[in-house]
């Protein structure tokens, strides 16, 4: 049959190599599969990442990305304007609420006695929500630790668990209430856990249906906002959104105005926008090391039979029948390993997310596998398997076979100078690209990720060139550590370089995400810290929610343990239309801080990034007329730098007011300027305090002091008052807790490397099986062949470190500059040894432990089996 | 050491395979010694067992029966280390595909034993020279194998097998890739350096030619010794392997 069917003859011969090398078809399958699973493992984490992030975010601040509030004067807006709002197309869900503050009675008092004994200050003030019970938990969250939510029209309540215990009430009794009209009595049917709308003031609040508290209100079919939650991709658009937010003002009208959610703004959604670039960095370093993994063990496949593919070609096979052969063969690899991979792939991830457990309750409903990934990493299993089984298999098929059937195989390769020409010039397009280039901005992700994805390909590219300096300055390690041995064995990396390269490569890759992956998320953590420390200066903070009297400075200094006083009064001031145009969101108000200079740097300190050199020139400039400092955000959103002039309406006209510094500050999402208290009251005819930053004593503990505020005057004056530890706390946990996902990534990145050197260490060691049995002959000890395997693997493993810690410190670098020039988030590149240190650690232990099965196969083979034959 | 008793000595060898539940019997219990300075030829048809018998000689694997001992130590007592230490220091192995290590120079290929055992290259220096001149490789030390021809590359294995002054060398087929003339040097070296160093060498072969070089030849057939050239049968000569071989072949 095989006569009549010349085409059929690869086939087979290939199908019976795959057969008959079953150690190196497994392996190359094995490569396969870690190579789509690796790109499918890191999207699907990503994906996770991002809803953990999200989470935290609307934990902390809500999950509404817009309000719908009553415009000027008006305390309500229209209730079919939900309905209304929810039509709209980029809207998902419109959630109307009512909110009222309401006292509670007792059982045992009268309502007549309630009112008269009391006047207002009886009962605590409790916050009563009307939502629809279907739509609300969709905008806030909320977490019922028993009973169930509210229904239709009915008297029901729930409230919180802290509420609850305080007042001895549980499922089943009622709440009562004492409003205008009498006393309400609304039955308890659900408990809130302390999180999520539970933390609405301070627990004091309970959650009935529209309908209820509608009626309770004497409010008819009016509301009082409502919650918008906007599609995801525009949610994490800052600039989508904004027109979203635009689109719906225009709509409305005169009824009632779109805002942004006071604690989330558009810094939220600048946020995400670059968490979300920073993860499409990582997905690209993925389908890189995807890509990768698959064309090391498929080319190294091929190379290996060199001699073989020469041997068919002397007996007459044609170039072309041996490329059919090859790609015959990779075509079916391809399509095992990919779909394998898949499942390998899924289940990684799913696994190594389990490790986050805590994480993972709430996230674990977004973690699906999407189309797009799956198709996305089975394609490129495919498609590389199939490229790089070309190259060689081209490459195989022009060598002569007389080259081929050498008894004894080159020492050592040459190098084609294209390959590592071609890389200095990705490296250069690379770097060029992110550096120089300048992108429109829907082309900036893309070309930024395209940019990094040269970068590490010229780095791999290149490292052919690199490995004798990398070995040369690398040997002495093994050489100390394993003797004679040590000598033998990292002379080996040189045998072949394009396996060694490839080895080198995974390491580098992995220490690259290490790197990276610390560096950025380090970056971040210091900025977040820095700026919580600087913003909270003081030790106990009192907010009010109405402004106080500047003379309350003086009430607060009585309280003991008290060492300073900063008051701050927060203005919202707006500008005109022409100078909001300069921003991207044409965002028209931001927020005036007014301080007491002398009075706030007695307790903390601005951090500025202009005139950092004299902090000093630019509190003396504060004090000038119409002086401000405005914050990175604002200076970037409205081009502004030190020495030009900000317009704002004041209650003198519009004025120009000369900015003197620039302040990292991103309370109020960073949309903030800071004055002083003069100017405040000269432009804006303005006084009062909003917020008292405090020093306390060294001898006094600021809790103490919080709670010794809360008792002479929290009650009275509505006073928040938190420490700054407390504040600190929560700030480090939510943070820990964002990136801790990128912990996994870190660990993707350790097995990435560890599989690398296992793949090629094992192939080394089955290539030299006779070599190693002739070692074994003339008196080598197994201890010592164990030895020259691991010093191998170290010589590697040092080579791969020095390359990857340097390739690493650059990329790095690189990954945060292209943050800052893709999302509105500004950080500065900050340097820390600790990702050196524990990469540097992970590639010598790396290097060892993935060698101790291909050592151990290595000493476990037969000497005579491995001398014997070809 | 009694200089009379032998340097090697097989006792009642066997040595069986399992494949399955199949077994197949490649020596069949043989008794051989070999004397200090001797140059013993093992022949026979293909499958008779001659590597078989090599291999236990030499150390590199474990009779199922049977004994030998070599140096006066009999091998089935020693661990897996101490059988590594005999092969570095009393055995050196010739093997028709030389098995040198690509990335060391033919010197350092000669002197790869002294490597293992941890000896400082320096001390050797002498001897690592005198080895090159023996197998007339001074000029190219410092060359790597795939820079040599066949016949070099199995002069440097030659050289590497003596490099420890073992018992005994033992040679599979050291001519089998070599054309006629590469291998009447490689034969005439062999010879020479059992003369100049004293050495006991046991090779196998195929070629009656290369066995003629011994001062006896041992005729292995399924496993067992069919008839000795040399010591108590007939004289080593051309004449007699030929007739010998085709004896056994029939
Ligand atoms: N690892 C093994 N497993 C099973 N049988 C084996 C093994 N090694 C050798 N044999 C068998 O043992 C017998 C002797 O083999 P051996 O290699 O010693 O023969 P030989 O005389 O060296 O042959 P040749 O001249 O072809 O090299 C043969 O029948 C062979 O099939
Ligand atoms: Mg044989």
């Amino acid at each position: 049959m095989l006569a009549h069917f010349p085409w059929l003859l690869p086939l087979s011969i290939g199908l019976h190599n795959l057969s008959n090398r079953l150690v190196r078809t497994l392996l190359t399958i094995l490569g396969i599969i870690l190579g789509v699973a690796v790109v499918l493992a890191v999207d699907i984490t990503n994906q996770s990442t991002l809803a953990s992030i999200h989470l935290t975010l609307d934990r902390a601040v809500g999950k509404a990305e817009l309000l719908i509030i009553p415009r000027g004067e008006a305390e309500t807006i229209a209730g079919e304007l939900a309905e209304w709002v929810q039509d709209v197309s980029g809207v998902d869900v419109a959630a109307p609420d009512v909110h009222m503050r309401v006292f509670l009675a007792n059982e045992d008092l009268s309502t007549e006695a309630l009112w008269s004994a009391s006047g207002f200050q009886l009962g605590r003030r409790f916050e009563l929500h009307g939502i629809d019970p279907e739509l609300d938990p969709q905008v806030r969250l909320y977490y019922l630790e028993s009973g169930r939510m509210p229904t239709g029209s009915r008297y029901e309540v729930v409230t919180t668990k802290k509420h609850a215990q305080e007042n001895k009430l549980s499922i089943g009794d009622d709440l009562v209430l004492a409003t205008i009209n009498g006393v309400e009595r609304l039955e308890i049917v659900g408990l809130l856990q302390d999180e999520g709308v539970a933390a609405i003031n301070s627990g004091e609040v309970g959650f009935t249906s529209l309908l209820v508290a509608q009626e309770i209100l004497d409010l008819g079919d009016e509301i009082h906002e409502i919650s918008v939650r906007v599609d995801p991709e525009i949610a994490s658009q800052p600039s989508k959104l904004a027109d979203l937010k635009k689109e719906i003002e225009l709509r409305l009208g005169e009824r009632a105005r779109p805002v942004y959610p006071a604690a989330r703004g558009d810094m939220v959604p600048r946020m995400l926008n670059a968490y979300q670039i920073g993860l499409s960095f990582f997905s690209v370093i993925a389908v890189f090391v995807g890509a990768f993994l698959i064309y090391n063990t498929f080319s190294m496949n091929i190379v290996e039979r060199t001699r073989e593919i020469g041997m068919y070609r002397a007996i007459g096979m044609s170039r072309a029948q041996v490329l059919w052969m090859v790609l015959l063969e990779a075509s079916l690899l391809g399509l095992i390993g990919a779909s394998l991979g898949a499942f390998v792939g899924v289940w990684l991830s799913r696994g190594l997310l389990v490790v986050m457990r805590g994480f993972l309750a709430e996230a674990s409903q977004f973690i699906l596998v999407s189309r797009e990934s799956l198709s996305k990493s089975l394609g490129i299993g495919i498609a590389v398997t199939l490229l790089s089984a070309l190259l060689p298999a081209l490459h195989a098929a022009n060598i002569s076979p007389l080259e081929a059937l050498r008894v004894q195989s080159r020492s050592t390769q040459r190098i084609r100078p294209a390959i590592w020409l071609a890389g200095i010039l990705m490296l250069f397009s690379g770097y060029s690209g992110l550096y120089y280039l300048k992108w429109r901005s829907q082309f900036m992700v893309m070309a930024g990720s395209t940019s990094i994805f040269m970068l590490l390909f010229g780095a791999v590219m290149i490292l052919p060139l690199m490995v004798f300096i990398l070995e040369r300055s690398s040997r002495w390690l093994p050489r100390i550590v394993y003797g004679n041995e040590g000598a033998i064995g990292s002379a080996n990396v040189r045998r072949s370089v394009s396996r060694t390269t490839l080895t080198i490569a995974c390491l580098m890759v992995s220490l690259v995400m290490i790197i990276g992956i610390g560096t950025v998320t380090y970056t971040f953590e210091e900025d977040i810290q820095h700026w919580v420390n600087s913003a909270l200066g003081g030790d106990v903070f009192v907010a009010s929610t109405d402004t106080l009297q500047n003379s309350f400075t003086n009430q607060l200094l009585s309280v003991p343990g008290i060492a300073a006083i900063s008051p701050t009064r927060y203005l919202e001031v707006s500008m005109p239309a022409s100078f909001a145009e300069r921003s991207e969101s044409k965002r028209d108000h931001l927020v005036y801080t007014a301080i007491d200079p002398v009075a706030f740097r007695k307790i903390g300190d601005m951090v500025f990034t202009t005139g950092k050199s004299n902090p000093e020139a630019n509190w003396q400039a504060l004090e000038a007329e119409r002086a401000i400092f405005i914050s990175t955000v604002v200076a970037s959103e409205y081009q502004l730098e030190p020495g030009e002039n900000l317009s704002l309406l004041t209650r003198r006209g519009l004025q120009d007011f000369q900015v003197v510094a620039v302040t990292s500050d991103f309370s109020n999402q960073g949309y903030v300027i800071t004055g002083t208290y003069d100017n405040l009251e000269r432009w804006f005819i303005e006084s009062g305090v909003d917020r008292f930053t405090i020093a306390t004593t060294a001898t006094s503990s600021s809790q103490a002091v919080a709670e010794e505020i809360e008792s002479r005057f929290g009650e009275r004056n509505n006073l928040e008052i938190q420490t700054a530890e407390t504040i600190k706390t929560s700030v480090t946990s939510l943070m820990d807790q964002a990136f801790q996902l990128f912990d996994v990534l870190t660990l993707v990145g350790v097995v990435i490397g560890t599989l690398g050197v296992i793949n090629t260490l094992t192939m080394n060691v089955i290539e030299r099986q006779r070599e190693i049995g002739a070692l074994r002959s003339i008196g080598m000890t197994k201890f010592q062949v164990v030895k020259m395997v691991l010093a191998e693997s170290l010589a590697m493993g040092m080579m791969g470190c020095l390359y990857g810690l340097g390739f690493g410190y650059l990329i790095s670098k690189t990954f945060v500059y292209a943050l800052n020039v893709l999302s509105s988030y500004d950080v500065d590149y900050l340097f820390t040894p600790q990702p050196y240190l524990v990469s540097a650690l992970i590639a010598m232990l790396v290097s060892q432990v993935a060698a101790v099965g291909p050592s151990w196969r290595a000493v476990r083979q037969n000497i005579i089996e491995a001398i014997k034959h070809e | 050491m009694d200089m009379s008793a032998p340097t090697l000595q097989t006792i009642q060898l066997v040595k069986q395979y399992q494949m399955g539940s199949l077994f197949v019997e490649a020596l069949k219990g043989v008794d051989l010694s070999i004397q200090a300075g001797e140059f013993v030829a093992i022949m026979g048809p293909s499958g008779s067992g001659k590597s078989t018998l090599l291999h236990l000689m030499g150390g590199l694997d474990k009779p199922t029966s049977g004994e030998v001992i070599l140096a006066g130590k009999p091998l089935s007592q020693l661990n897996d280390y101490e059988l590594a230490r005999i092969r570095r220091l009393k055995v050196g192995f010739v093997f028709q595909f030389y098995n040198l290590i690509p990335t060391l120079t033919a010197a350092e290929n000669i002197a790869l034993p002294l490597l293992i055992d941890g000896v400082p290259l320096r001390r050797y220096r002498e001897r690592l020279d005198e080895l090159l001149e023996l197998v007339n490789l001074s000029d190219r030390a410092q060359h790597k194998p795939d820079q040599l021809s066949g016949g070099q590359q199995q002069r440097v294995a030659i050289a590497r097998a003596f490099v420890n002054q073992p018992e005994i060398v033992l040679a599979d087929e050291p001519t089998g890739n070599l054309d006629t003339r590469s291998g009447t040097a490689i034969l005439e070296l062999l010879q020479r350096s059992r003369a100049e160093l004293g050495a006991t060498i046991v090779i196998v072969t195929h070629d009656p030619r290369a066995a003629s070089y011994a001062q006896r030849v041992i005729f292995l057939r399924d496993g067992k010794i069919a008839k000795t050239l040399g010591s108590e049968g007939g004289e080593v000569s051309l004449k007699n392997i030929m007739a010998e071989m085709e004896a056994l072949e029939a």
